[in-house]
């Protein structure tokens, strides 16, 4: 149980120092800013009481909140990763639910790519990342102005995210063999 | 209070969901100055709208008699200049001892009016901060309207010509005799001019306007035309119906005239009379 604890402590410093040292200063023009971290909510076990999920779900976006944006700047503004990491965290067992594969899914087992197919988990992961980049590209920009150019940027960063996050996943694979 | 732990116990992930989300909201629109920026912006936006938009329909609903107004006062102020111009133009001694160019007119709008009594009284948004003082002469756009009675700082009263007490001098435009304007009561569109010699041919549709002579108000301000013309009982003089050219019942703004040689002359018409 500690041992487990540690795991995910480890896991969630890993993922913001990856995301603010790393992600946050590569920039492929202004549209495309991919944000990995939120693979840690997606992968959290199934068993995870709900005030656990929001809880890490807030710091972790208050994590990434708190670092300066990269070389870019593009304007994201304190509490927005906050804001749209709680939201998802608290539609994840919905989400969950309704994707659930066979009857049920198996216990101690966690919401990935290993134990429930790459298919499922792209799906999975689409839906997340989606509502998270719509939520937190719209409290960045704040205005209906540039709406196109808003959902471009979701978009492509979405397919980086996505990307990244198999990525990852594959990594994590190879290293755990 | 057991029933609302166990609501807060069997609905603890939405309500901690909410404290975190509505936190995390906080802090984008607190801290920060664009969201702040935006926000004002719409806001502005929405505001600005509406009111423009009020603004244009009240506007709109009070557009004909605004203009009528202006117009009617543009006629007269064109007239006025028209006058004017061929004595001022003459050499520069005239324009100087021109009398009109003694008097300067403050813009004012009627706070209070009313037509209906026997002595009515008309308010003022202009006082001792504007320059009014006590017996400064008023005008409307179609003519006279009365004198200024009392004056606070930024207020004053004035005697309209539909009061018993208003005595004002004035003169058949046509032959320049002098009479006496008073007004009767009853009617808010009809005054009386008294003192008219009944030598004078006098006829319905005369025009009636200031004499000034008293210094109140210049000479020539519109008063109104004449419909009757009738005989005192002693013979000697005509009594004038006249009906008022200022309609009392829809004044708003009015001028107030001051007249910078009245103290001048008051003082010396004083020693005169001692």
């Amino acid at each position: 149980m500690i041992d487990q604890l540690n795991r995910y402590v480890f896991r969630f410093i890993l993922v913001i120092l990856f995301q603010v040292m790393v992600l946050n200063n590569v920039q492929f023009s202004g549209y495309i800013n991919p944000y990995i971290y939120i693979w840690y909510i997606l992968v959290l076990p199934f068993e995870t009481p709900g005030w656990v999920l929001l809880l890490s779900s807030f710091l972790l976006g208050l994590g990434v909140d708190v670092f300066p944006q990269g070389l870019a700047g593009n304007g994201s503004s304190l509490g927005t990763h906050a804001a749209s990491s709680v939201l998802i965290a608290f539609l994840r067992p919905t989400i969950l639910r309704r994707l659930n594969p066979r009857d049920e899914y198996e216990p101690g087992t966690y919401p990935d790519s290993k134990n429930y197919g790459i298919i499922w988990f792209v799906t999975y992961a689409l839906i997340m990342i989606g509502i998270h980049h719509f939520v937190l590209f719209f409290l960045e920009d704040l205005s209906l102005r540039d709406i196109l150019r808003t959902f471009l940027r979701i978009l492509l960063s979405g397919v980086f995210s996505l990307v990244l996050i198999l990525l990852w996943e594959g990594i994590r694979f190879r290293v755990s063999r | 209070m057991q029933n609302l732990i166990r609501f807060i116990i069997r609905f603890s992930f939405q309500i901690i969901f909410v404290i975190l989300e509505v936190f995390a909201l906080v802090l984008v629109f607190q801290n920060n100055p664009l969201p702040n920026a935006r926000l004002y912006q719409l806001s502005q936006g929405i505001n600005s709208f509406f009111y423009t938009q009020s603004n244009h329909l009240s506007s709109f609903f009070s557009l004909s008699d605004e203009n009528y107004a202006l117009v009617t006062e543009n006629a007269r102020l064109r007239n006025e200049l028209a006058k004017r111009i061929p004595l001022t133009g003459r050499d520069s001694f005239s324009t100087l001892n021109n009398p009109a160019y003694n008097f300067d007119f403050i813009p004012a709008r009627v706070i209070n009016n009313s037509v209906n009594k026997q002595n009515n009284y008309i308010t003022l948004d202009v006082g001792t901060a504007q320059g009014v003082r006590p017996d400064m002469g008023v005008v409307g756009p179609e003519g006279i309207v009365g004198m200024v009675r009392n004056v606070s700082v930024n207020f004053s009263t004035v005697i309209p010509v539909l009061n018993s007490k208003f005595r004002g001098s004035v003169k058949l435009s046509s032959q320049g005799y002098f009479g006496t304007l008073t007004w009767p009561g009853h009617n808010y569109r009809e005054a009386v001019v008294s003192e008219i010699p009944s030598h004078v041919m006098v006829y319905p549709g005369d025009t009636i306007v200031t004499s000034g002579l008293s210094a109140i108000f210049p000479e020539g301000e519109m008063v109104g035309y004449v419909v009757q013309v009738d005989k005192t009982p002693a013979g000697s003089f005509f009594e004038l119906k006249v009906r008022l050219s200022q309609d009392y019942k829809r004044l708003s703004r009015v001028y107030v005239i001051r007249n910078f040689s009245k103290a001048e002359m008051m003082r010396l018409e004083e020693q005169t009379y001692d």
